[in-house]
């Protein structure tokens, strides 16, 4: 049986480093994603799962290191511009445009695609994957709950076409149920050829979705696991994440512990994107 | 008291002794030049101020549309807005000729022109001066296009002296009366445009990939990076589309004002008012703020004393101190918190 590791590598992260000032949130974490692989990073709160994302989409400058896609350099270039070119985020807090419609949200996703005539396939598609988005089609997107949300987030992401879809935190705040329907549609791209990188904070989740885990602490990547035997796997997270591992998709994925740094490196890259689009 | 007819034909340039257009003033319209010691409209003229008001009110709600749309997409307050009012009056008036000169261009021509001229330089000095300085902060921001507002303002001085400037309205003829009412024909010019543009707008914004992708950038600007909109690239899209409208604003306004190089800052003042008193996020109140103050303030010139209207630029102050003492919270919210 060939393993993921054969297939091509489809986004390659060398030695990478985002600082905000003086606070190092990730140092120097390198790794590789092969085509229709869904690599999971998982760690504490804080850990710098979040700003690793935010610095491979280019949302935040990286201070060291290398990002290359399909061969191409594209470290630092401008989030607008890996969207071009097939590096997608769907980003924690889902960053929707919440007064307008679902309709016109999903219809942004693909505004890089212009006048393509497989967006009208793929919109299709989306709905045929997310039903609920086309009952609410019209509805404006901030009055969707939490789970249709994150639905559309996925949705608007997979407009564009993207060759890498790098999911934050899929779970973040959604009730069980709903996580579930999340996690089969992750499972259905996946297995209609997408590429995924998922961070997530509920490891028993991104177990289940990923064949390959990165363990991130402060800013470093301390273990690497892989698809062979789920037990030692648990035992390590539990011992890396301080018990946090054992935390089921039955608790609200949300309310872990290790809330100073994570809340610091979250209001750093909160900062971050509000000064706006880099130059 | 005369409604403008005849006499607004062919006025050519000649010596600004009351400073010009303080105001959206209106040649032969019924608020200052004819008014009687007392009151400058009896009741009788009710239906004429109301109409002349919410002519002017056009104008405002074009220019508080303006501000709007340059606020929303990039949160620059655009000080310049009048004087690209008035650049898009004076290329009018210089592509058509202030007496009709047959040799200059046909109307459509030159307020076609006049429009596209202001708005490639509205882009460009987005570009080349905002553009560079976008992350020093609104009051900074301000103060630059501020800065713009002057150099357009000597920009026309240059060349038109403090001479005033009248056009000819689009179609010439008496005023047309409807039910005892006289208006004169630009009136229609003006409100009908006024229409069709609002129309295009609402169909833009809504209907079209780039008019969407403007309102991605104004209701959240990281998720429009996220889908792979240029930000940058929509900034300068705002500024270009707010001079747009400045300018035609200015054209369809020239044939019933006097067009001065200082004719921009109190119209500035008053667009500001209306954007404000529509609640400046909302496009539909812009534009109701717009002809508000305009019939307000025809009511108010028209039904003071000439001894008060004289001080008619007061207006819009004193309601913007008001406006802003009342909906101070609803004002600030906007413009202290950054857009996350």
């Amino acid at each position: 049986m060939t393993t993921v590791t054969d297939r091509p590598t489809v986004l390659h992260v060398e030695d990478l480093s985002v600082s905000y000032g003086p606070v190092r949130a990730v140092r120097g974490v390198s790794f590789a994603l092969h085509e229709n692989e869904c690599l999971g990073v998982v760690g504490a709160n804080g850990a710098g799962k979040s700003s690793l994302l935010a610095g491979i989409a280019g949302l935040v400058r990286p201070s060291g290191g290398r990002v290359s896609l399909g061969g191409t350099h594209v470290t630092g270039s401008r989030t607008e511009d890996n969207v071009r070119r097939g590096l997608v985020l769907v980003p924690e807090r889902r960053q929707l445009f919440a007064s307008m419609s679902v309709h016109d949200n999903l219809l942004l996703g693909s505004y890089v695609r212009g006048r393509d005539r497989r967006v009208p396939e793929e919109l299709e598609r989306v709905e045929a994957l997310f039903p609920i988005l086309a009952e609410r089609r019209e509805q404006r997107a901030g009055t969707l709950s939490g789970g249709e949300q994150q639905m559309l987030a996925i949705g608007r992401g997979l407009m564009s076409f993207p060759q890498v879809l790098m999911v934050d935190e899929p779970s973040l705040g959604l009730a069980p149920v709903v996580v579930d329907t999340v996690a089969d549609a992750l499972r259905e791209l996946r297995r209609q050829g997408l590429t995924l990188l998922i961070v997530e904070q509920n490891v028993r989740l991104a177990m289940a979705l990923a064949d390959h885990l990165l363990v991130m602490e402060q800013g470093v990547i301390v273990s690497e696991t892989g698809a062979g035997s789920a037990l030692s796997q648990e035992a390590l997270i539990a011992a890396y994440l301080g018990g946090t591992g054992a935390g089921s998709t039955e608790g609200a994925p949300g309310d872990a512990s290790g809330g100073m740094g994570e809340e610091i490196s979250r209001s750093l890259l909160q900062t971050e994107l509000s000064k706006g689009e880099q130059k | 008291m005369v409604a403008a007819t005849s006499e607004t034909v062919a006025i050519g340039a000649h010596q600004s002794e009351d400073r010009g257009a303080r105001h959206v003033k209106r040649r032969g319209g019924p608020m200052i030049e004819h008014m009687p010691v007392l009151f400058a409209a009896g009741l009788g003229q009710l239906p004429e101020t109301l109409a002349s008001g919410i002519v002017n009110g056009c104008i405002y709600a074009l220019a508080a549309i303006s501000l709007l749309v340059v606020y929303n997409v990039t949160g620059v307050i655009n000080f310049a807005v009048g004087d690209f009012l008035m650049a898009g009056a004076m290329l009018t008036l210089l592509f058509a000729g202030p007496n009709g000169d047959p040799h200059r261009l046909p109307l459509a021509l030159a307020v076609v022109l006049a429009v596209l001229i202001v708005t490639v330089v509205g882009a460009l000095l987005e570009v080349l001066v905002i553009h560079p300085r976008r992350r020093y902060g609104t009051i900074f921001l301000l103060i630059l296009t501020i800065g713009i507002s002057s150099l357009l303002e000597g920009g026309a001085l240059i060349p038109t002296g403090s001479l005033t400037y009248g056009l000819r309205p689009f179609t010439t003829g008496p005023a047309v009366s409807i039910a005892g009412v006289l208006l004169p024909r630009q009136d229609f010019w003006i409100v009908g445009s006024t229409l069709i543009v609002m129309g295009l707008l609402w169909y833009g914004a809504t209907r079209t990939r780039t008019g969407k992708a403007l309102r991605a950038c104004e209701v959240n600007p990281t998720a429009a990076r996220l889908v792979g909109i240029r930000v940058d690239r929509y900034w300068t899209i705002a500024f270009a589309l707010g001079a747009l409208l400045a300018a035609f604003a200015g054209a369809i306004l020239v044939p019933v004002t006097y067009a001065t190089y200082n004719m921009g800052i109190p119209i500035t003042l008053k667009a500001f008012v209306a954007w404000i008193l529509g609640g400046v996020e909302s496009p539909v109140g812009a534009v109701a703020g717009g002809v508000g103050f305009g019939v307000l303030e025809a009511v108010v010139l028209g039904y003071s004393p000439a001894s008060v209207a004289n001080y008619g630029d007061a207006v819009p102050l004193l309601l913007l101190i008001v406006v802003l003492v009342v909906r101070r919270r609803g004002l600030t919210r906007r413009l202290v918190v950054t857009r996350v």
